[in-house]
C-alpha cells in the first residue's frame, strides 16, 4: 500500500475569524464554531521564562499560580469554583515566550468567565501568607517533575549547553534558589509591568455570537488602562561555531541517554516547516528513520527521537535517545548523526515525504478537534506570529515543502559544527 | 444545614474577604443551549460482534476502536504483562505484512492504529484522515484477525518492554500506582501490573501468547465502534466487509470474584535518594455498574475529584503540602479501586497522611453540605458537553456503556439520572461504601524518615525498591 497525497477534500473547514482591538491596547481574536453549546475563552499575556529579571528564574510561573490566589472581587482560589460551578473547566500554563489562562466552558456562562479574567486583570490581591503557600506549592511541582524522576533534569541540562546568553537558557520552573528568593515587591511589578491590557490577546473559539463577545469584552475590559511599553529581551545569542559536548549524571535514571541540540530560526520562519518535515522523517511513526534503524533494526536504544522546539526567539532541534542496556551512548549518536548526514546529503525519496506531509496534515487536524485545541492554535497565530490569519494558510505552507527544501534546511541547521551533545549517565555507572 | 470544620472555616475566610472589600458578583448566566448526546446506530454481526456508529461530519476524520474482553484480568499473575504484550504484538506482523510494512502504510496514510491492553479490555484502534479510512480499516482488521507473533518480534518487544520496565522502576510515581493496586486488592485478577515485572516479562512465552490470544480474541467477546465522517450505512458496511468474515468463537463471558474485603495496612516502598515521597491511601472500590455509582462520583467530587474538593483545598491550597492531592474511582467490570493520592517533601509524609486520613473520616460523617452537593451536580451536568465534545470521546462513552452492561440510553439519561440523585442518597452511598478505619497506605520514598509514624495507620511494611515483586503474593523477590 503506497498513500496518495492527502486531498483537498482532507482540509478541515477554513475558521472565520474576527479581530477587534480595544483603546487600552487589548487585542481580541474570536471565531465562532456552533457545532457544541461549549467555549474555550484563553488570555494570553506576552510574558514567558524568558523575561525574568537576573536571580528570579521561574518567577513568570510562580506568578501565574499567583493569579488564582485572589483579586478584587474573586477571594483566593473562588476563580475555580466559579468555573466549576458552570460546569467548566479551567487552568494555565507557562512557556518560554507567554502564559496562558483558559477555560472551557458552556456558552451560557461566557460574560462569567470574561468577568473573572478581566478582575484579575485589573487587580491581583495576593496575601504574603498565600504568596509563601503557593511559592512551596511550586517547589512541590519542581520535585515532582524535575528532581525526582529518572532523566527529570535533562531538559535543564541540555539547554544550560546549548544557549550561551540567551534567557532560554534556564526552564520555566526556574531554580529552588531563585524561588526563594522571590517577593511580594516583584509580583506587584511584574502585574504593572507585563498583566497589562496592551500585553493581553484574548481568544474565543465556540458557540458565540463575535460582535456579542466584542461588545461584553470591551463592557468588562475596556476600563482596564493601558500600561507603560511592555520590555522585550534585546540579547542575541551568538552563533554557533564550533561543536560543544558536557557529560552529566543523574542519580535516578537507569540507562545511558544523549541529547543532540542545534539551533533555529525563530517560530513561523520560511524554513520552520520544512524542518518539522525532516522531523517527522526522522521520528513520526515506526517506520521513521530514528525509529527504523536505532529502535528496530539495530536494537540498540529503547527511544529515538528528533524533533523541533519552535520558540519566538532562537529556537531548537532536539535529538535525543536512551540506550538500551549494555549498548554504547556514543555509537548510538554517531548513528544518529549518520541518519543525519544521508538527509543532508540526498533528498527524501517522494514516497517519504509525502508520508510526512500526511503525518502532518492528519494531525492538525486531529490536534483541532476541540474548541481548546482550536483557540490554541489561533492564540499561537495572533501572538506568537503576530496574525492569526495564518490560522487557515499554515497547511499549505507544509504541503508546499519540496525534497529539495528538506536537503537544504538539514544540511544548513542540523550540521556538525552547530551541534551541541549532552551525555546523560547514570551516577551507578559512575564507579566503572 | 451540619457544615464540617473545614467548610466552615473556607466560608469564614470568604466572608471576611467579601466584607471588607466589598465585592461585586459575578454576572449571571443566560439561558444554557440545550444539548444532546449523539445517537450511535447499533447492529450486530452474524459471528456476535457488535457494532456502533456515530456519525459527525465536522472534520475529515473516520476513527474506529474495537475493545475484547481480553484484558490483564485473564492473564494469571506469574504471566503479568502477557495481555499488554499480546495487544503490542499485532502491529508487528501479519499473514501478509510485516511490521515493517504495517509501518509503512499507517504511516504512509498519516493514520494512527495502535493496541493496548487494560484491566477488562484489550483496545485497537484508528484514526485516518476520511480519504484514507479504507487503508485504516484493512490494516486494522488484518492486525486483529491474523497476527503471527513471530519470534523475532518477541524478542524486539520483549526488550522494548524491559528497557521500559528498567526506567519505570526508578520512578516513585510509577511504583506508587503499582504497588497501591495490590496493597488495596492483595490477590485479585485486577490486583497485577499490567506492564507485568521484569521478572514475568522475562519469562513470556510465544505460546503464552499464541494462546492468549486463540482463547479471548474473538467477535463474540468484541465491541467495536465507528466514529466520523461516515453515515451508519457506509460504517456498517466497512465493520461487515472488514470484521465479517472472522469466523471464531471464545469462551463466555464469566463472571470475576469481587474485590477482597478491606483491611488497614501500610505498605513502603524504599527508595532512599528522593526528596519527594508519593502516597496512595484507598480500599476496593465498585464495579462500574454498580447502582451507587453515580452517587459515589458526586461524592467523590466533594471530597478529591476537584480543585476546588476538601482535599486539595487542605493540602495543596491551605497548607502548601503539594502540587495536587485527588481522588478518584477506577472502576473495573467488576471490582474497582477507591484512592486517593498526594506527594509531599519527604519531612511531611506523616503530616499529609495523617490530614488526608482525618478528612476521609470526616467525609464520611459528613458526605456533602448543600452547597458542596449544589456545586458537584452543576459541575458534572454543565460538563457533560464538554467531556464529549470529540467524535472520539463519544466513541470512547459508547464503549464504556456497552462493555460495562450500563444499557444502550445510558448516556441519554445519564445527567437526568444525575438531577434525581438526592444529597441523602449520596450521604448513604458514601457511608455505605467508605472504611475510614480499613485503609490502605502505600508511600514511596526515603523511608526511614517517615516510616515509624505511620505506625498509626497500620502494620507497616517496608519493602526496598530492588527488592520489590509485584508479581509475587508476598510482593518481595525470593532470596536467592
Amino acid at each position: 500500500m503506497i498513500a496518495a497525497i492527502a486531498s483537498a477534500a482532507d482540509a478541515p473547514p477554513a475558521l472565520q475569524i474576527r479581530q477587534k482591538t480595544l483603546k487600552n491596547g487589548l487585542r481580541i481574536v474570536a471565531a465562532e464554531d456552533r457545532s457544541r453549546p461549549v467555549i474555550n475563552l484563553q488570555v494570553w499575556y506576552h510574558v514567558g521564562s524568558k523575561d525574568e529579571k537576573p536571580g528570579r528564574t521561574g518567577f513568570a510561573h510562580l506568578f501565574e499560580h499567583l493569579m488564582f490566589r485572589g483579586s478584587k472581587n474573586v477571594g483566593p482560589e473562588e476563580h475555580m469554583r466559579l468555573v466549576r460551578q458552570a460546569g467548566g473547566v479551567v487552568n494555565a500554563y507557562t512557556t518560554f515566550d507567554t502564559t496562558v489562562y483558559w477555560e472551557t466552558f458552556p456558552s451560557n456562562y461566557l460574560e462569567r468567565m470574561l468577568w473573572l479574567e478581566a478582575d484579575r486583570m485589573a487587580s491581583l490581591d495576593v496575601s504574603r501568607e498565600n504568596f509563601e503557600k503557593e511559592r512551596e506549592v511550586v517547589k512541590e511541582e519542581r520535585r515532582l517533575r524535575f528532581e525526582n524522576p529518572p532523566y527529570g533534569n535533562l531538559l535543564e541540562q541540555v539547554l544550560r549547553n546549548t544557549y550561551q546568553r540567551y534567557p532560554y537558557r534556564h526552564v520555566p520552573i526556574g531554580s529552588m534558589e531563585d524561588l526563594n528568593r522571590a517577593t511580594i515587591a516583584d509580583v506587584r511589578d511584574f502585574h504593572s509591568t507585563y498583566y497589562v491590557p496592551n500585553n493581553a490577546t484574548l481568544v474565543l473559539v465556540g458557540d458565540l455570537d463575535a460582535e456579542e463577545a466584542f461588545r461584553l469584552a470591551e463592557k468588562h475590559f475596556g476600563g482596564i488602562p493601558r500600561g507603560r511599553r511592555v520590555p522585550r529581551v534585546r540579547v542575541k545569542e551568538p552563533e554557533q561555531k564550533r561543536r560543544r559536548e558536557a557529560v552529566v549524571e543523574d542519580a535516578k535514571a537507569p540507562l545511558d541517554a544523549v541529547v543532540a541540540s542545534y539551533h533555529l530560526p525563530p517560530a513561523g520562519h520560511p524554513d520552520s516547516y520544512a524542518l518539522e518535515i525532516a522531523a517527522s522523517i526522522l521520528s513520526t511513526g515506526q517506520s521513521s528513520r530514528l525509529y527504523r534503524r536505532l529502535v528496530y533494526e539495530q536494537q540498540s536504544a529503547m527511544a529515538a527521537q528528533g524533533e523541533a522546539l519552535f520558540l519566538e526567539g532562537p529556537s531548537v532541534f532536539f535529538c535525543f535517545a536512551i540506550a538500551n542496556p549494555g549498548r554504547d551512548i556514543r555509537q548510538i549518536l554517531s548513528e544518529m548523526e549518520n541518519i543525519l548526514t544521508e538527509m543532508s546529503q540526498k533528498p527524501p525519496a517522494e514516497e517519504e515525504l509525502t508520508k510526512a506531509k500526511n503525518q502532518i496534515v492528519a494531525s492538525f487536524i486531529l490536534e483541532q478537534e476541540s474548541m481548546q485545541g482550536k483557540a490554541d492554535f489561533l492564540g499561537k497565530c495572533a501572538v506568537l506570529y503576530g496574525d492569526p490569519g495564518r490560522y487557515n494558510t499554515e497547511l499549505d505552507r507544509y504541503r508546499n515543502v519540496s525534497a529539495a527544501d528538506v536537503q537544504r534546511v538539514v544540511r544548513t541547521y542540523l550540521a556538525p559544527e552547530r551541534q551541541t551533545r549532552v551525555f546523560l549517565r547514570p551516577a551507578a555507572a559512575r564507579a566503572k | 444545614m451540619r457544615a464540617t470544620l473545614l467548610i466552615l472555616a473556607m466560608m469564614t475566610s470568604m466572608t471576611d474577604h467579601a466584607q471588607t472589600a466589598n465585592r461585586v458578583a459575578p454576572p449571571p448566566p443566560a439561558p444554557p443551549r440545550p444539548y444532546e448526546f449523539p445517537r450511535a446506530a447499533s447492529r450486530t454481526l452474524a459471528n456476535g460482534l457488535r457494532v456502533f456508529v456515530i456519525e459527525d461530519r465536522r472534520l475529515p476524520l473516520v476513527t474506529a476502536s474495537m475493545q475484547l474482553l481480553a484484558g490483564h484480568a485473564y492473564a494469571p499473575p506469574e504471566k503479568a504483562g502477557l495481555a499488554m504484550m499480546t495487544a503490542a504484538l499485532l502491529r508487528e506482523g501479519t499473514k501478509t505484512r510485516s511490521s515493517q510494512q504495517i509501518a509503512r502504510a499507517v504511516d504512509g496514510a498519516g493514520g494512527r492504529l495502535e493496541a493496548n491492553a487494560g484491566n477488562d479490555v484489550a483496545t485497537i484502534s484508528m484514526t485516518f484522515l476520511k480519504s484514507h479510512a479504507d487503508t485504516g480499516f484493512e490494516l486494522m482488521a488484518d492486525i486483529v484477525e491474523n497476527p503471527v507473533f513471530a519470534p523475532e518480534e518477541l524478542e524486539r518487544q520483549r526488550q522494548q518492554a524491559l528497557s521500559g520496565l528498567q526506567v519505570q522502576y526508578a520512578s516513585a510515581q510509577y511504583l506508587a500506582s503499582a504497588a497501591a493496586a495490590r496493597n488495596i486488592l492483595g490477590t485479585h485478577p485486577y490486583a497485577w501490573p499490567g506492564d507485568g515485572t521484569p521478572d514475568t516479562v522475562a519469562a513470556l512465552q510465544r505460546e503464552d501468547v499464541v494462546a492468549f490470544y486463540e482463547r479471548f480474541y474473538a467477535p463474540n467477546r468484541a465491541w467495536l465502534v465507528i466514529a466520523g465522517d461516515v453515515s451508519a450505512d457506509e460504517g456498517f458496511a466497512q465493520a461487515e466487509k472488514w470484521f465479517g468474515g472472522w469466523k471464531k468463537q471464545g469462551p463466555a463471558d464469566d463472571p470475576l470474584p469481587p474485590a477482597p474485603e478491606p483491611e488497614p495496612r501500610v505498605l513502603v516502598i524504599d527508595m532512599p535518594t528522593e526528596n519527594q515521597t508519593q502516597i496512595a491511601v484507598g480500599q476496593p472500590g465498585v464495579p462500574r455498574n454498580h447502582p451507587d455509582y453515580i452517587a459515589l462520583q458526586i461524592g467523590n467530587q466533594i471530597f478529591g475529584g476537584s480543585f476546588n474538593s476538601r482535599l486539595n483545598m487542605k493540602l495543596r491550597a491551605n497548607e502548601g503540602l503539594t502540587y495536587g492531592a485527588n481522588s478518584y474511582f477506577e472502576p473495573s467490570r467488576f471490582a474497582g479501586i477507591f484512592e486517593a493520592s498526594t506527594f509531599t517533601r519527604t519531612e511531611k509524609t506523616a503530616d499529609a497522611i495523617r490530614m488526608l486520613v482525618d478528612l476521609l473520616k470526616e467525609f464520611r460523617e459528613n458526605p456533602a453540605t448543600d452547597e458542596e452537593f449544589a456545586e458537584a451536580k452543576a459541575f458534572l451536568n454543565g460538563s457533560f458537553a464538554i467531556a464529549t465534545e470529540t467524535a472520539g470521546s463519544v466513541a470512547s462513552r459508547v464503549l464504556t456503556a456497552e462493555v460495562h452492561g450500563l444499557g444502550s440510553d445510558y448516556w441519554q439519561r445519564y445527567r437526568e439520572r444525575l438531577e434525581k440523585t438526592t444529597r441523602a442518597e449520596v450521604e448513604s452511598a458514601v457511608r455505605r461504601f467508605l472504611r475510614p478505619d480499613r485503609l490502605a497506605v502505600t508511600a514511596v520514598g526515603n523511608a526511614k524518615e517517615f516510616s515509624r509514624a505511620l505506625e498509626a495507620f497500620g502494620p507497616v511494611r517496608v519493602i526496598p525498591a530492588a527488592e520489590l515483586d509485584l508479581a509475587s503474593p508476598e510482593m518481595v523477590k525470593r532470596k536467592q
